[in-house]
């Protein structure tokens, strides 16, 4: 009941800052009643979802909807301030992430759900990228929207968190060289396709989730190594032989020399973010606001211009906070799958913002990315609160009837990868032969990894297929890897 | 699974790297911060280019010279005095670069690194400057300066504080004329102040040079004896002089202003001893007064004949000279070797009252005279005075200075460079009318004019 109480007193505070802000921006042009609706609305779903996920559903960790309320709250006053029609849409798109939030946790829940949905779910983020591409036309120099029905839609958006989904889901096929190269397939499709929408920084975000989840699947640094390098050649590549690629990058570092030009943006960011001091000139008293896309891109410069630096840099270091704490869950959840989508969802929320921050400061090249949460646009909300899905998912206490719900047997539950206190209890550890390092290559190391496969998956018939491929040279450094796990744990 | 989430420890690199970037990303915000904030492109200062929010400049005498009135910058009532001020206070547009609304405009904005500029905002002005400078003697410089070109500008050479600085040809910055940029003649470099920015032939002031050097350099100077008749063979060329002085000493030759005399002292120095003291003097070097640069003054006599280096001597050859250097040296002399830097921004009041000093009284080390030349410089100079250019012309003020007519091309640039001797009016001035004729009558009676205004 105390934890309960917590998280309320939590939303409490939360409320009566969004009442304060709220209160600024509906009154700073003469009291507006549409603002005013909006905030009414945005309040009520706040503490819906409060009362029915803690009284109803059990729920008594808040951390991520505190924050993602908090966040959406000043992103929703940021855009109210500059337009009506922006601060509805917003709303809107609070409440649809928010649906989506809950969506997520529920199919989430049953790993047998996620096994099933791998597949479409790739097949869906591949066909959506394919759509934006044929129907999608210029705008502001990409291709990455499309329209629907009078709404534009982002789908790189949404097919982030498809990526991670997918990524993490495909794990336990990881160790066989035809599921890793299915997901580079799929991983460079997405990537390709994004930089084909000319989205570099969509297409950044996407590989640098691609490295973290490669990384955790597998740990090898050599090949992930590889891997950045190569893709850093293909980039120099693209930039140096593509002008348009280098024009968006011709004003990095160069903004003051092109400051009513490609550094119009990043310089009047500049310009306005150190007028505003650490605390402020007050919501709707900027500037910035009627730079052209302020309340997207450079929703970061707006903050610190009208509410001030301090809660500028709160909100982006809150970021690596979120990160930090799914670090955190990742070491005590359920399966390799919830550790890898709360790391890499954190890890995604956290690039993507220092590609906005830094890209606007001209530290980076402007790629022109949102700030999770902050900026304006629908697709990016609704994405962002997806990703919170992803992390919270990974939370034991997300779920605190599930321990007898999912059979250990599962193949997204093997016993031998489960790790924390219930894991000493239940795990049985096959007794492990040792044995003597082998030279990567040599003959003699394949009978060892098959033997090692058999051991570590006792409980999972082992298809010819697998052993066919287990065979395959290239196999044997990831089947050492494994047997190595299973000899220390 | 143990193995997958120890792997994150990858992330916490990406955490650090997030944090180093956030790091540089405020350290820019800390150190550029107020040179970015008064960007011409800030709107909260700037409306359409031009200055709007700001605080207030005063004169010495508290008169307001500019203020901001909702969101419109309005200059002093009086048309003479806004063209008079106009580069020391600057002008909407920043195009006067020196002027105080440019080079101060982040102070003038009330910009800090904790509060940005919400000062101005909230109260509607930022920081008040207050000039040390006189708008009413200013505008008796600018009056005297009667419509000709140059520039006057007087200090204490005590404390360092200016009382006059005026740069001609000015606008008025209310109305600025149309046909500004069409019309080279009457408004050639309208936008520089030719106080620090200017850079003149010096003609006969230089010969202050040359004499500090003689008395540095040559034991026997004072007993020394120069034939004039008009002009001097030096070997591989002559000089002219502009008149007969026949058989003169040191001082006469000063006072008379001798070339043929000043010319033999020249190469009797030498390249490198005349070069030394130019040096040992500040030329060539760059100066600058608190954040407004001011160009350096040039000499330059290595690779001379026997012929340029005389003419080098009396201040002709490629010697060039800005009218902040020339001040700076005479206010050396008069305050017995110590040269006191001019500025003309006293200090800067935040609305809440708060002082902060900007003009203090400093030494320039770049100009080294040491008291034994100042002493005899300063005998030399009001020697020039009573013998020569009469005290009826600087009625009252015991002047001691040097007079120079520079010959460049299309006229004479008449200069006076001086200070009152007076216990009680402890002034420098260096004034240049450009193209107007003779030093004494010309400058010297702009000097008096002004002096008499300060010093009364």
């Amino acid at each position: 009941m105390n934890n309960k109480f917590h998280w309320g007193f939590a939303l409490i505070l939360v409320t009566i800052f969004q009442v304060l802000t709220g209160t600024v921006a509906v009154t700073v042009n003469g009291f507006n009643s549409t603002l005013f609706a909006v905030y009414a609305g945005y309040l009520v779903l706040e503490w819906a979802y409060f009362v029915v996920a803690s009284i109803f559903c059990g729920q008594n960790n808040f951390e991520l909807e505190i924050i993602g309320f908090l966040f959406s709250g000043i992103g929703l006053t940021n855009v109210a301030t500059v337009d009506n029609d922006y601060a509805i849409k917003q709303v809107v798109a609070i409440a649809l992430g928010l649906f989506l939030f809950i969506f997520m946790l529920v199919v989430m829940r049953r790993t047998d759900v996620v096994m099933k949905l791998r597949m479409p779910v790739a097949f869906a983020a591949v066909g959506l990228l394919v759509a934006n591409l044929a129907l999608a036309k210029y705008t502001n120099g990409a291709l990455n929207w499309i329209t629907i029905g009078g709404m534009s839609i982002q789908p790189s958006e949404f097919v982030k968190l498809a990526f991670i989904f997918v990524g993490a889901a495909s794990l336990d096929k990881l160790q066989s060289a035809r599921s890793l190269t299915k997901y580079l397939i799929f991983s460079f499709g997405c990537v390709g396709a994004l930089f084909l929408m000319k989205d570099f920084g969509t297409a950044l975000i996407f590989f640098f989730t691609f490295i973290i989840i490669a990384f955790m699947r597998s740990g090898d640094v050599r090949t992930i190594a590889l891997v950045c390098v190569a893709a850093l050649l293909g980039a120099i590549m693209i930039i140096y032989f593509k002008p348009h690629v280098a024009a968006r990058f011709k004003a990095y570092r160069h903004i003051w020399e092109l400051i009513n030009d490609e550094g119009m943006q990043q310089t009047r960011t500049l310009i306005y973010s150190a007028s505003g001091g650490l605390f402020g000139l007050g919501i709707g008293k900027g500037e910035l606001r009627n730079v052209v896309f302020a309340s997207t891109d450079l929703a970061f410069g707006m903050i610190c211009e009208e509410w001030g630096m301090i809660v500028g840099l709160t909100i982006v270091i809150t970021y690596a906070f979120i990160l930090l704490y799914a670090i955190k869950v990742a070491r005590n959840t359920r399966s390799a799958f919830y550790a890898i989508t709360a790391c890499a969802a954190a890890g995604l929320l956290l690039f993507q913002t220092s590609l906005n921050i830094f890209g606007v400061t001209d530290i980076l090249p402007f790629t022109g990315v949102t700030l999770p949460f902050i900026s304006r646009g629908g697709s990016s909300v609704i994405s962002s609160w997806g990703m919170l899905a992803l992390i919270k998912s990974a939370d034991i206490r997300t779920y605190p009837k599930l321990s007898q719900t999912i059979l250990p047997d599962h193949p997204l539950y093997p016993p031998n990868i489960m790790i924390g206190k219930r894991a000493k209890r239940k795990v049985y550890v096959p007794p492990v032969v040792e044995q003597p390092v082998r030279v990567r290559g040599s003959a003699a190391d394949v009978p060892v990894s098959r033997k090692r496969t058999t051991t570590s998956r006792g409980d999972v018939p082992i298809s010819k297929k697998r052993t066919a491929s287990a065979q395959n040279s290239k196999d044997i450094p990831i089947s050492r890897k494994k047997s190595g796990n299973g000899r220390a744990k | 699974m143990r193995n997958t989430t120890r792997r994150a420890f990858v992330l916490y690199f990406v955490i650090v790297a997030f944090f180093c970037g956030l790091g540089f990303m405020m350290y820019n915000f800390f150190v550029h911060g107020s040179e970015w904030t008064s960007n011409l492109v800030n709107q909260h200062i700037y409306k359409n280019g031009e200055i709007s929010s700001a605080g207030t400049i005063f004169d010495r005498n508290g008169t307001k010279l500019v203020y901001s009135e909702d969101g419109v910058r309005i200059y002093n009532d009086d048309r003479t005095i806004r063209k008079a001020m106009l580069h020391a206070v600057g002008d909407n547009s920043s195009f006067i670069a020196t002027g105080v609304q440019y080079v101060y405009s982040s102070k003038l904005s009330g910009y800090d690194f904790v509060n940005g500029v919400y000062n101005l905002k909230k109260y509607n002005r930022g920081n008040d400057i207050n000039l040390t400078l006189d708008a009413d003697i200013c505008k008796t410089a600018y009056e005297a300066m009667d419509g000709r070109k140059g520039t006057i500008a007087v200090y204490n050479y005590k404390t360092g504080a200016m009382v006059c600085m005026v740069s001609t040809p000015a606008y008025d910055p209310e109305n600025k004329p149309d046909d500004i940029d069409d019309n080279p003649d009457e408004y050639e470099g309208v936008y520089l102040n030719r106080f620090v920015s200017g850079m003149y032939t010096p003609g006969s002031i230089f010969k202050v040079v040359t004499a500090i050097s003689a008395i540095e350099n040559i034991p026997d100077i004072y007993s020394q004896t120069f034939e004039c008749t008009g002009e001097y063979a030096t070997g591989d060329g002559k000089i002219i002089c502009s008149g007969v002085h026949g058989t003169v000493d040191f001082e006469e030759a000063l006072n008379h202003s001798c070339n043929v005399a000043f010319a033999q002292i020249a190469i009797q120095l030498g390249q490198s001893k005349l070069m030394q003291t130019a040096g040992e003097l500040g030329f060539n070097t760059k100066e600058d007064m608190d954040q407004i640069t001011v160009s350096a003054s040039k000499f330059d006599v290595s690779k001379t004949t026997k012929t340029d280096l005389g003419w080098a001597g009396i201040g002709q050859y490629t010697t060039m000279v800005n009218p902040y250097h020339m001040l700076t040296i005479m206010g050396a002399i008069a305050n017995n070797g110590v040269a006191t830097k001019p500025y003309f921004v006293q200090n800067m009041v935040s609305p809440d009252g708060k002082v902060d000093v900007i003009g203090k009284t400093a030494v320039n080390k770049t100009v080294n005279v040491t008291p034994e030349i100042a002493a005899q410089m300063k005998k030399l100079l009001r020697s020039n005075v009573v013998n020569y250019y009469s005290d009826s012309t600087f009625p009252g003020l015991q002047m001691c200075g040097k007079t120079g007519t520079a010959e460049v091309e299309g006229g004479s640039h008449a200069w006076f460079v001086g200070f009152s001797q007076r216990e009680d009016t402890p002034y420098a001035v260096v004034c240049v009318v450009e193209k107007s004729g003779s030093g004494l009558s010309v400058a010297g009676e702009v000097v008096n004019e002004v002096m008499q205004e300060v010093c009364n």
